[in-house]
């Protein structure tokens, strides 16, 4: 279900009905909000569910007997139904059919037809429902240090295993075909028909967070599978984040939430300005950046340049926006999610935009991989390298193509560069000096912004000549300055110009005064009513007719 | 934390619900209004679509003493037919006007010559593509709207019974059969889509648009490639070709013959008129006679007029692939002419 639906604010008002209903009983909350949640994530496809219950049930088991809060054999006899109740429940009737050809097409057909894959997928669920309980009571009989870690590995193993499936099988069998196939050997490789579940990169970060945090210490294991379920599916961050960390969520459970006016008009305001990006800059600019890109070869520099940083508008207003309606919609129900983004185009350093781009990805990136590989603690080369490891792995994360993982290599040079620089060059040295006055900070702030540009290029070209090709046009400036190139196609040029033009203006706004939701929040009521009937008429002309989904859904 | 701070301020939500609910319509409903009352009226429709909105305009200016021709084509019409040479070629006694419309395909092409017959032409001369037959392309939704606001669904009655055998998909039907309401908000992008005309039309140089009231020449080409380009057109427009003509037998070459009978139905004289394609073409030669004989085919079971064209043109006479330049669209004018007074005379001397 997209947040840019009827249906989706159709789920906001029923859910806001009974959060304001239900005030003072947070049980009841809880499980309204999980049931909503899976409506959420069933809405696209309800056969993926059952990753998201497995999940769950992992990691609370895990998390327990970490601690050592051994289960009941009733309780793990629950559990294990559960899963095993949730799989055929989900993968054995023909969902799919229901959800794309209607109630008598799934009368006719209600069942799924038995095929291989139906088979393994069922077959795993029901012996995870199986094998689960009874692992769990062996893993007691091990020592206390053998027994925490054995649960940390499980539940690492099962969730990143997972993930390698879904989203890089074919990813890894398409490459190692290639090796083979080049090396002369005829090997048939094994294809299979993977369909990438969304958010499962979020969620599956954000479950893990918590098995680990409890390994550690940080937590205490939480009692309550409600509550976990929530932590793990909570809708208004499921598909594309932020991903939050359980210390801060799980702590807002104990109580109920309470929604007030104040709430109320904060989380619309959030929510609103994140439409506004998503919806009338974002998707209004994407069909010029679809133009330009999707047959580069020939275009001069001006327009690979001008397509670049449309293409860094584009996707900070949809990434970005997807934040702030997530956050404008918690908000509303009175539970605050972190802050994303943070003003990631006014960076004066790749170390600094990446303290200031997907925040929630960049810090658990940080606190689960590059700290634990021993961080910046050792020698200048194991740091290099630790950086290197954790910026490529953080590339693949976004998606299984050799163009994510070079966009991964080249973020972790551009941090290796920036960090000898650092080192070469302190801050109280004359150049270092110069470079913190206001003509230096512009100077940093362009570098910064035209490497960034060119790690972008990495990210939005996926086809590796067309990618040399503006790479070279972006390196090497033609002097061609005629715009004709983008007059061509079913992009619109003056409504993504004027749409790049208003973000611009729009943020530098916000940047150097204050966010606009907080603007909104205290605004005179007259103002703000005009300010709501000015964004009704601008969604009205300016909204697309075919609105895209969230590219970050994809990842 | 105790239930006093928990008890939210009711009033206070609902008002902040109802306040916001509120102005989002008030803005919703002025921006409607502003669509209805200035910017449809002051603006009209962009491009190609303004051309097929004013065709009723364009119609009710018929001379009624004269033979009345009007030639019907997309977008090989609208840049390659010159109606005064065609009439010149004619004669005396004739009033030959161009209508083509940019885009139109065998389901738009449909609607569009229903709406011709509403006024009472003697001749329909319908120039023809191998793309109209195979599968029908969906009508633009746009174009759709278009049709629906213009009048073109009244004076085709034959839609809904079609809707089966001519595969005209849900979206389509719904833009043809929307409400006033509906129909009206299907064109809120309408000033956006004006604004970004305008930038478009400036930075293609060459490429103009067609004139909505002009039925003599719309536009005539100024912007002509060549070498690789032109070679990469000859070769997407064969792959397209040989994609869509098949065997022959296809929806499409049957509802050509069905507008043929619509017309003739009418007691108006149709003309079929296959268009020319770039002689470079020379992978399109299977397709191209496939074309011909199913063409030749509808017009023998119909008993219609054929005007075969298809290499009536030199390679210089090309501005791409398939439209004319101008030198070819007055080459192709005449010959339309010379051949068209020839069948019609022949048709005369055969009654």
């Amino acid at each position: 279900m997209l947040f840019q639906t009827p249906e989706f604010l159709i789920l906001i008002l029923i859910t806001l009905a009974f959060l304001i209903w239900s005030r003072g009983v947070a049980r009841r909350q809880q499980f309204f909000l999980l049931c909503v949640s899976y409506v959420f994530y069933g809405w696209w496809d309800i056969r993926f569910l059952v990753l998201i219950v497995l999940s769950t049930v992992l990691d609370y088991s895990a998390s327990l007997g970490i601690k050592g809060h051994r289960l009941s054999n009733s309780k793990l006899l629950q559990l294990g139904s559960f899963v095993g109740l949730a799989t055929l429940g989900m993968l054995v009737p023909n969902w799919p059919m229901l959800q794309v050809q209607g109630i008598d097409a799934f009368l006719s057909q209600p069942f799924v037809t038995p095929s291989s894959e139906n088979l393994a997928a069922i077959g795993l669920g029901v012996l995870f429902s199986v094998v689960g309980p009874l692992s769990y009571g062996l893993y007691f009989r091990l020592s206390e240090k053998a027994r925490r870690k054995a649960f940390l590995i499980t539940s690492i193993v099962v969730n990143l295993g997972l993930l390698a499936f879904f989203k890089y099988f074919n990813f890894f069998i398409d490459s190692i075909d290639t090796v083979v196939e080049q090396s002369g050997i005829e090997w048939a490789a094994p294809m299979l028909k993977v369909t990438l579940p969304v958010g499962i990169s979020f969620y599956t970060f954000q479950t893990m967070s918590y098995t680990i945090d409890v390994y550690r210490g940080d937590i205490a294991p939480e009692r309550s599978i409600l509550r976990v379920a929530l932590f793990v599916a909570y809708f208004p961050q499921l598909v594309a984040g932020p991903i939050i960390r359980p210390q801060h969520f799980l702590p807002t459970l104990e109580r109920p939430w309470t929604i007030t006016g104040a709430s109320l008009r904060a989380g619309m305001n959030l929510a609103m300005v994140g439409l506004f990006k998503k919806v009338l800059i974002a998707d209004n600019v994407a069909p010029l950046v679809d133009t330009i890109f999707g047959f580069p070869q020939g275009q001069s520099s001006i327009i690979v340049m001008l397509g670049t940083a449309l293409f860094a508008i584009q996707i900070y207003c949809d990434f970005s926006g997807y934040t702030d309606i997530a956050r404008g919609i918690s908000r509303m129900f009175g539970v605050e999610i972190p802050l994303n983004f943070n003003f990631p185009y006014f960076s004066t350093s790749i170390i600094d935009f990446w303290r200031r781009w997907h925040i929630s990805l960049s810090s658990w990136l940080r606190d689960y991989l590059y700290i634990p590989l021993g961080g910046s603690r050792g020698s200048s080369f194991g740091t290099y390298a630790n950086l290197m490891i954790t910026m490529t792995l953080g590339g693949l994360w976004h998606g299984a193509s050799w163009n994510f993982v070079i966009w991964g290599v080249y973020q972790g040079a551009l941090l290796c560069i920036n960090r000898v620089f650092r080192a070469f060059v302190p801050a109280e040295s004359g150049l270092g000096r110069a470079l913190m006055t206001k003509p230096g900070t512009v100077i940093r702030w362009g570098v910064t912004m035209y490497f960034w540009m060119l790690g972008w290029l990495i990210f939005r070209v996926t086809d590796f000549s067309d990618l040399l090709y503006c790479a070279q046009k972006f390196v090497l400036f033609d002097a061609k300055l005629s715009l004709g190139g983008i007059g061509i196609g079913r992009g619109d040029p003056f409504t993504a110009m004027l749409a790049a033009a208003l973000f611009s203006i729009l943020h530098f706004g916000s940047y150097f005064s204050r966010r606009w939701d907080e603007r909104m929040n205290s605004m005179h009521w007259a103002l703000r009513a005009a300010l709501y009937i000015l964004l009704a008429m601008l969604f009205f002309y300016g909204w697309p007719s075919q609105s895209a989904a969230f590219i970050y859904f994809q990842f | 934390m105790d239930q006093s701070e928990n008890e939210p301020v009711r009033g206070s939500v609902l008002g902040e619900l109802a306040f916001f609910v509120s102005t989002i319509l008030i803005g919703l409903v002025g921006a409607f209004l502003l669509l209805q009352y200035i910017f449809i009226p002051k603006l009209g429709f962009p491009g190609d679509l303004e051309r097929i909105a004013k065709l009723g305009e364009r119609l009710e200016s018929t001379d009624q003493e004269d033979t009345k021709v009007e030639i019907v084509s997309n977008s090989v019409g609208v840049e390659g037919i010159i109606a005064s040479v065609v009439q010149e070629q004619l004669g005396n006694g004739f009033r030959v006007r161009n209508q083509s419309a940019n885009g139109l395909d065998i389901l738009s092409g449909r609607l569009y010559i229903s709406r011709v017959l509403a006024s009472d032409p003697d001749v329909v001369v319908w120039i023809v593509r191998p793309e109209m037959m195979g599968k029908p392309r969906q009508i633009n939704p746009e174009v759709a709207s278009v049709m629906r606001r213009f009048g073109y669904v009244e004076t085709a009655p034959w839609i809904e019974s079609e809707q089966a055998t001519s595969g005209i998909n849900q979206e389509t039907l719904d833009r043809l059969g929307a409400s006033d309401f509906d129909n009206l908000v299907s064109f809120r992008t309408l000033p956006l889509r004006m604004l970004n005309e305008k930038a478009r039309s400036r930075m293609r140089k060459g490429i103009l648009l067609a004139k909505p009231l002009e039925t003599d020449a719309p536009y005539q080409i100024d912007l002509e490639i060549s070498g690789d380009k032109l070679t990469r057109h000859i070769d997407d427009v064969t792959a397209s070709f040989e994609d869509r003509v098949g065997d022959g037998n296809s929806v499409g070459v049957e509802l050509i013959e069905r507008t043929i009978k619509q017309v003739q139905d009418a007691s108006v004289t149709p003309v079929l008129v296959l268009a020319p394609t770039h002689p470079d073409a020379t992978a399109f030669v299977e397709a191209d006679r496939v074309f011909r004989d199913a063409m030749r085919g509808v017009a023998d079971r119909t008993g219609t007029i054929l005007i075969d064209l298809t290499g009536s043109l030199a390679e210089q006479e090309y501005a791409d692939a398939i439209h004319p330049n101008r030198p070819g669209a007055n080459a192709l004018s005449e010959q339309l002419g010379v051949s068209l007074r020839g069948q019609l005379d022949k048709q005369e001397q055969d009654r």
